[in-house]
């Protein structure tokens, strides 16, 4: 996502190069301030926002959940392995029109398109951090007395952490391009959509304003994941 | 005092040997028909050149490995998974990265249900017996590597294991940190009634120690020969355990049992074995 971001970036100075064929920066300083004065930019990051939260929320609610718990039953992680490694190589957009069916083309749609594009993600990342639990402090707990949930809570859950964290990270691009690829294919607003109508009318201007708004919005969730990150994760700071 | 031989065994190895990689074609036989017992409040150590398999013989009495072949019992109780109810020390220390050093102490009670507040000031006292009132609420990588298996020190003893099973837990200290350990270790011992196995390659350890030392070959490792240690002194007194008559000719005739086992390789095992200096001498 970060390179996604970084290609989008560099096509928005590209185009601040090559002002007749990729739009100008003056012509996108005219839509985003035209956007922020009739408030149209704001209730189409308002949606988007809103679609990506939700989908990044319940991916990796539900990601994170199973992941964890494939540590904790090796009978389904062998029963879900192959589901799973299944589901992470489909492209996402190839589930767009079954979801539309599915969900409708309200907010529902989005948000399951948005969840589905994340889940995998914050899954492999949990499953992977639940393994990379030392078996050493593991045996510590059992020496202790511990019951197999208790070295589930207080060893393997905490040691996933980082890596949950490096999973919610990656989680905020997939997040949002499940919400906008859920735009692009049936919506009336939204940033997706924004941008999906204005390309088909060559408005390039204002198809990067939506993108400069999209940008905004992965910043800021990238923003409360470091906060959520540090937060928790308080004895990170020392050792680094 | 009860006869020694009528003392419960509290540990015990029964006829253990381990092969590593049966499965591969090459296979290798670490343990070889091992026996020990450790019976109620005796201290027992084994020493060995690096790579005999000592580790083996703990991660198999704690239930990380099977044995090939033979039995291992901890209080009474046959070894089958993942043990319970013992003390546990290792080299490295296990403290929990997430937690402060007051959370790590108390992480047995919490195991075992003690309510915080309780299990907190419990854990103020023994932070204060082994030096470390005023590091509570710090990180363990706040600490340095003597405070830190300190805290893993207080962390085991906090929940007065009947059994401990120690794996080389002071061999990354300096030499001064090591000796105040070890003085710690004998005491919390010596209160408590207390079987302890110990692991190090550090003959004047083991003596200073042990009620009795049992001496392994190189892989794959047998028991080669047992000394009882008798030093007229204190034995929680590690510096005076080293200068008690008797405890020049423990160390010289176990260092020579080790030294036929190593005198034909080459000087960087004798180094790792902290035995060069005495060679060379
Ligand atoms: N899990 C394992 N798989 C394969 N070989 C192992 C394993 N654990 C230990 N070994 C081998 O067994 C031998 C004894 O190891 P260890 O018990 O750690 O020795 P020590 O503690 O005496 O130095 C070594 O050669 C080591 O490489
Ligand atoms: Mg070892």
């Amino acid at each position: 996502m970060v390179i996604v971001l970084g290609a989008w970036e560099y096509g928005v100075r590209t185009g601040v190069i090559n002002a007749f064929l990729f739009g100008s920066p003056s012509g996108t300083w005219h839509f985003l301030v035209k956007g922020t004065v009739d408030g149209s930019i704001f209730h189409d990051m308002y949606i988007t926002s809103e679609e990506t939260a939700l989908g990044f929320l319940l991916g990796n609610a539900l990601g994170a959940t199973l992941g964890l718990a494939l540590w904790y039953s090796p009978f389904l992680e062998k029963l879900f392995t192959p589901f799973i490694l299944a589901l992470g190589s489909i492209p996402i957009i190839a589930l767009a029109p079954l979801v539309i069916v599915w969900a409708g083309t309200g907010l529902a749609s989005k948000v399951l398109m948005s969840t589905l594009s994340v889940v995998v993600v914050a899954l492999l990342a949990a499953f992977d951090g639940a393994r990379s639990a030392d078996p050493l402090e593991i045996n510590l707990l059992y020496s202790m007395g511990a019951r197999k949930w208790q070295v589930f809570r207080l060893v393997v859950v905490p040691s996933s952490l980082t890596y949950i964290f490096s999973g919610l990270k990656l989680a905020v691009g997939f997040a949002l391009i499940g919400a906008i690829i859920g735009e692009f294919i049936s919506s009336s607003e939204g940033l997706g959509h924004a941008i999906f109508i204005a390309g088909n009318l060559y408005n390039i201007p204002k198809v990067f304003a939506s993108l400069l708004a999209t940008i905004a919005i992965a910043l800021a969730f990238v923003y409360v994941v470091g906060r959520l990150e540090r937060l928790l994760m308080p004895w990170r700071k020392l050792s680094s | 005092m009860v006869a020694e031989s009528q003392r419960v065994v509290k540990i015990e190895i029964r006829n253990v040997s381990m092969v590593f990689g049966d499965d591969t074609d090459q296979p290798t036989l670490v343990l070889d028909d091992v026996s020990l017992q450790v019976r109620d409040g005796e201290f027992v150590t084994v020493v060995g050149p690096s790579g005999c398999g000592k580790s083996t013989l703990l991660n198999l009495l704690s239930g990380l490995i099977a044995p090939t072949s033979g039995h291992l019992f901890l209080d009474g109780k046959e070894v089958v998974g993942a043990s319970k109810n013992y003390g546990y020390m290792l080299q490295r220390d296990l403290l929990l990265d997430w937690r402060t050093i007051q959370s790590n102490v108390t992480l047995g009670l919490e195991v075992r249900g003690m309510p915080k507040q309780e299990a907190r000031a419990l854990a103020q006292k023994y932070l204060k017996f082994y030096g470390l009132d005023g590091y509570e609420h710090k990180y363990p990588s706040e600490l340095s590597g003597g405070m830190r298996q300190r805290a893993a020190l207080a962390r085991t003893m906090i929940l007065n294991p009947n059994i401990l099973l120690l794996d080389e837990p002071f061999v990354a200290l300096d030499f001064q940190t090591k000796l105040v350990l070890e003085s710690e270790l004998a005491k919390s011992v010596a209160a408590g009634r207390r079987s302890v196995l110990f692991i190090t390659h550090d003959v004047e350890e083991a003596v200073s120690l042990s009620d009795r030392v049992l001496v392994m070959s190189k892989r794959p490792g047998r028991i080669k020969a047992v000394h009882e240690i008798h030093l007229e002194c204190d034995r929680t007194d590690p510096v005076s355990a080293r200068n008690a008559p008797g405890f020049g000719d423990y160390v010289t005739t176990i260092w020579k049992q080790l030294e036929i086992q190593t005198s034909a390789l080459d000087m960087e095992i004798l180094k790792s074995l902290n035995l060069a200096e005495d060679i060379a001498s």
